[in-house]
């Protein structure tokens, strides 16, 4: 049950409001209530509360042997390290000989956690607001009777999905670990890869009900501080009640909302997260996905894959240009198609236009059409495919792909140079290493058939001069998307069409415009091999 | 941020500055204009094009000195200013008339070459609409993104321009060039003429857009102007010296759209040829940025004369009288040629040329601005009768960084982040 | 007649949208010159689409401009 609700729609969401209205003052009366002096009452209320749910533990014992004090340990099953739990919290309580020389609170706090909890996460907590929140993350509480307080150890466990390779930017070389759906170790992840106390992680919670930890990681002094402090502004601004990736929190920070194109990067990769960091960018973590976002995103780094600084230069280079042209040939190929059959014959030499003329014979539909249908079937095909279980998408592949295709050409219903120029599109647009910004190629690629069919070459063109107007209004985080195009940054083009070698690369890009401008070359080797290139 | 500037949605940099100008003056001229010329100067028209190079320059002068004397201010405040407000207001209604005229007969330029030779069977008015509602809407994103986006067509253009002239080597012919100076120097001087109205005089647009550019690089602004005005002639050289040399001067006086026709000479054997869609399309492009410039224009010096606080609600009426003017403007083939090549010189330098001169003067005389753009920071401005802008204005305007500015932006767009709980 | 009528119907619903938006940001000046301006531009807009003839700003500089172009394209010995 999440609902969004944008200001925008507000008024058309009254009915909504008000329903929300009704039940709110239910979600949360515990705000600002202090903890229960006596044990008894609150345990009451922790049941009352929780709904006496089954996976609430609640264990009673009693603190001392001479002058035994109640307490109870509290705790969710299946968050917790029951082993530990165990070991460093029950045991040591229920063979402590010691007993609190008064109910002070203070006093018997101290004593408490100096010699009886064993465990290195431990807070006061005197609000219940905090104590359910530390409970749910996976806290053990201990009430104490007569404390008015609760300390709570954190021994998070349970069932966490190991690390392994992720199932998306998959690499030949380089690192095979992916991020995880525990913030914790994604952030340690990360932290093994830069080992430097500047880098900085703050963390907040979003979400009203699930109250999702969120974490913002940069490094300081490399990160400007008015992109973090937009960071921090907007997360903060955020009122939602749920959520469940860090694709909410993308379409709720975005700077702008009508676009087909994606101005927030995410990976699954931790070097690609490091490096980024290393730039000079922000990262946002989200508990619950394997996803990272990584802010400012201007639509050079949608071309760029890791894999790219851990090959060779001349190779690197050479891909992302093949990366470049793959997504102009996913954009436009059909539309191009369209315009010259349409209105541009004559563009074509004639031994090709008499093939292509002899193949259109006998087609009962204008060229628009036919592409038109063969990239809607392209796509419906493509989303039967994503969500089967793999042993029937590839019968669907097989049954799309080649009975189709081939029976559709036979039957002579399209001609084949439309179902060469559609599976050229669909490999082509397969080729971005960022699947956000193939989805825009996959929208804008209709709007270019249509221009085509109406005006021919006059029509793309107009598109794409549509496209770059757009492309340039758009900002990410504040930085203009198109940089460093426009504005032109001739420095910063060494990792835009190229990928020059790492010696050449000693300054980073000054597209986030940041204080710290040069990389330190900690390679001796490389340092000397800059100097021999000056 | 001055009031201009605001009004204006942002401000530009001189380097951007300087694109838009080299897309402004190829814009229309690029396909045109070496045409024109060819008929007057023959085999020599290259000759003329080195000399309108100097003419670039006293073009520019008064209005490059009027907005160093008036620093952030745009053609309608500072002629209120220096004539006074009623005086100032019909000279403006004078250059609101110009651009009106300008940017539809930019309209009909392209709509001439698109009718033409890439859509013949199409109705001209759906190409004006078409290429209207693309101007408006970078019209309507203001300043910042127009420039932006002419740094990418900039490039595109110069690539596609390069690789043009690399295919045609194998076509040029030396002897075309001869003789030189056959009639000596008169038809050359004579070829300069066309020039002087389009797109020379054209560039009156410049007292609006100097408006735009960001206060702290105003200093460079001289300096990017004159190296576009290099660019620009040297651009202009090449494309008459390779039209002589490819076509020769009888088929380039012939063709309407010389460039587009040579273009169809690109052949390298059998795998290259009838390339000139891609010339189409980049000219497209810039004449594109051309339009999109002169409606910008049109809007803001509309909305400034009006008192508007932003330009953006004149774009749909404005754009509702472009369309059907570019549309009757030129009756025929004929009526274009003798409007764009006798007359428009002539009311274009009445415009574009004397009174923007007679302006500097005046203002000179009068003692009114900062007459160096050094002392422009401390010395206090005269104040302006109404709406104008102040020196606080414009200082304040100094020490915020863009960056700064971006913050605002930010805020701005962060108040449709907000969302509202459920 | 079926142009000049959706030329006129596209007119009215910018300038009923231009008038109720500068209205409600209190500039209702701006309002009326915008609305007065696309007043004349669907004039012209619907003349053309009937065919009418409608002042051209051409004529009138080829006008005012007469005495001077002329000896100077004579000058030029070009025929235009």
């Amino acid at each position: 049950m999440i609902d969004i609700v944008l200001p925008r729609k507000k008024a058309a969401n009254n009915k909504q409001n008000r329903r929300d209205e009704a039940t709110k003052p239910h979600m949360q009366p515990y705000e600002g209530l202090p903890i229960d002096v006596s044990l008894q009452q609150a345990l009451e209320r922790i049941k009352g509360e929780l709904g006496e749910s089954a996976d609430l533990i609640i264990r009673e014992l009693a603190i001392g042997e001479a002058n035994p004090i109640p307490a109870a340990v509290i705790y969710i099953q299946g968050l917790i390290d029951d082993l530990r739990m165990n070991d460093h919290i029950l045991a040591p309580l229920q063979l402590a000989v010691l007993t609190p020389p008064s109910l002070h609170a203070d006093q018997t706090v101290e004593e408490l956690k100096k010699e009886l909890i064993h465990v290195g996460n431990i807070e006061n907590i005197a609000y219940w607001k905090e104590a359910y929140q530390s409970l749910l993350i996976g806290s053990v509480l201990l009430f104490v009777e007569g404390l008015g307080q609760v300390i709570a150890a954190g021994v998070i466990g349970g069932p966490k999905r190991d690390v392994t390779e992720p199932s998306t930017n998959l690499v030949i070389r380089g690192p095979r670990e992916g991020f995880t759906e525990s913030i914790r170790t994604n952030t340690s992840l990360i932290r093994r890869k830069i080992r430097s106390p500047k880098l900085w992680l703050e963390q907040l919670t979003l979400g009203e009900i699930t109250q999702t930890p969120i974490g913002i990681m940069y490094i300081q002094g490399l990160a400007d501080e008015s992109i973090v402090q937009e960071v921090r502004t907007r997360l903060k601004a955020i009122s939602i009640d749920g959520v469940l990736e860090s694709g909410y929190i993308e379409e709720l920070i975005s700077d702008q909302k009508y676009t087909p194109f994606p101005t927030i990067h995410h990976n699954e990769r931790p070097d690609v997260i490091a490096a980024g960091l290393l730039e000079g960018r922000v990262a946002i973590l989200v508990d619950g996905t394997p996803f990272v976002l990584l802010v400012p995103a201007v639509l050079n780094v949608f071309f760029q894959a890791a894999e790219d600084y851990y090959q060779r230069y001349d190779i690197a280079s050479f891909l992302r240009m093949l990366r470049f042209v793959s997504f102009l040939i996913a954009l436009t190929l059909p539309s191009i198609y369209v315009a010259i059959i349409g209105y541009h014959q004559e563009m074509i030499p004639t031994p090709l236009l008499l093939k292509l003329a002899a193949q259109r014979e006998g087609v009962p539909l204008p060229a628009f059409v036919e592409a038109f249908l063969m990239e809607v079937v392209f796509e419906v095909l493509r989303e039967a495919v994503v969500r089967m279980p793999s042993a029937v998408g590839n019968t669907i592949s097989i049954v799309g792909g080649l009975v189709i295709g081939q029976s559709v050409v036979e039957a002579g219903f399209v001609s084949p140079a439309v179902v060469i120029i559609v599976s050229l599109t669909a490999i082509s647009s397969f080729v971005s290493p960022a699947y956000n910004l193939a989805i825009a190629a996959r929208l804008l690629r209709f709007l270019l058939l249509i221009a085509a069919a109406s005006l021919g070459f006059f029509g793309v063109a107009l598109i794409v001069l549509f496209l770059i107007l757009h492309l340039s209004s758009l900002k990410s985080f504040g930085i203009p998307y198109l940089k460093p195009f426009a504005p032109f940054f001739w420095q910063d083009l060494k990792d835009t069409f190229m990928r020059v070698p790492l010696w050449r690369m000693h300054e980073r890009p000054q597209v986030l415009g940041h204080r710290n401008p040069v990389r330190e070359s900690t390679d001796p080797d490389e340092s000397q091999g800059r100097n021999k290139s000056r | 941020m001055t009031q201009n500037q605001q009004m204006m949605n942002g401000s530009i940099t001189t380097g951007q500055m300087g694109k838009l100008h080299i897309m402004f003056t190829l814009g229309s001229a690029a396909l045109i204009l070496p045409t024109m010329v060819t008929v007057i100067a023959k085999q020599d028209s290259w000759i003329t094009m080195i000399m309108a190079v100097g003419l670039n320059f006293m073009f520019l002068y008064a209005p490059l000195e009027l907005a160093k004397r008036f620093p952030g201010q745009s053609l309608v405040s500072y002629t209120q200013q220096i004539l006074g407000r009623a005086a100032g207001m019909v000279y403006t209604v004078l250059y609101l008339f110009f651009f009106l005229v300008l940017t539809a007969a930019v309209f009909r330029n392209m709509g001439d070459f698109v009718g033409t030779s890439v859509l013949p069977e199409t109705p001209r008015w759906f190409i004006h609409i078409a290429f209207m509602l693309i101007v408006m809407y970078g019209v309507a994103l203001g300043i910042e993104v127009m420039g932006r986006s002419s740094e990418i067509l900039f490039v595109w253009v110069f690539l596609v321009f390069g690789a043009v002239f690399a295919l045609l080597t194998n076509k040029m012919q030396v002897s075309n060039l001869l003789p030189v100076l056959a009639d000596g120097w008169i038809p050359t001087i004579k070829g300069l003429y066309p020039i002087t109205g389009f797109p020379l005089a054209e560039y009156v647009y410049v007292m609006m857009l100097f408006s735009c550019v960001r206060s702290e690089d105003l200093g460079k602004l001289k300096r990017a102007m004159w190296m576009s005005s290099v660019v620009i002639g040297i651009s202009g050289l090449s494309i008459a010296l390779l039209l002589l040399l490819v076509l020769g001067a009888d088929l380039t006086l012939r063709s309407p759209f010389a460039v587009y026709d040579m273009a169809k000479e690109i052949q390298i054997g059998e795998v290259l040829e009838r390339v000139e869609i891609t010339v189409a399309m980049i000219w497209i492009s810039t004449v594109f940025t051309k339009a999109m410039i002169c409606f910008y224009v049109l809007c803001l010096t509309t909305a400034q004369l009006l008192r508007f606080s932003t330009y953006r609600p004149l774009i749909l009426p404005l754009a509702f009288i472009i369309v059907p003017l570019s549309l009757v403007i030129y009756r025929n083939t004929a009526h274009t040629n003798l409007f764009a090549f006798a007359i428009w010189p002539v009311f274009g330098c009445v415009l574009g040329l004397l009174m923007p001169m007679l302006l500097l003067a005046a203002a000179v005389f009068r003692k009114q601005g900062t007459p160096s753009g050094k002392g422009m920071k401390d010395t206090q401005q005269p104040e302006q009768e109404r709406g104008g802008t102040s020196s606080e204005a414009n200082s304040e305007q100094r020490v915020t960084a863009p960056e700064q500015r971006n913050g605002s932006e930010r805020k701005e767009s962060m108040s449709t982040v907000q969302v509202e709980k459920s | 007649m079926l142009k000049a009528a959706i030329i006129g119907l596209v007119a009215l619903v910018i300038g009923v949208l231009t008038w109720k938006n500068r209205r409600s940001s209190g500039r209702s000046a701006e309002g009326l010159w915008s609305v007065g301006i696309l007043a004349i531009g669907a004039v012209y807009a619907i003349g053309y689409s009937l065919r009418m003839p409608i002042p051209n700003p051409v004529d009138l500089i080829s006008f005012v401009f007469h005495p001077v172009y002329k000896p100077i394209v004579d000058w030029l010995g070009i025929q235009v």
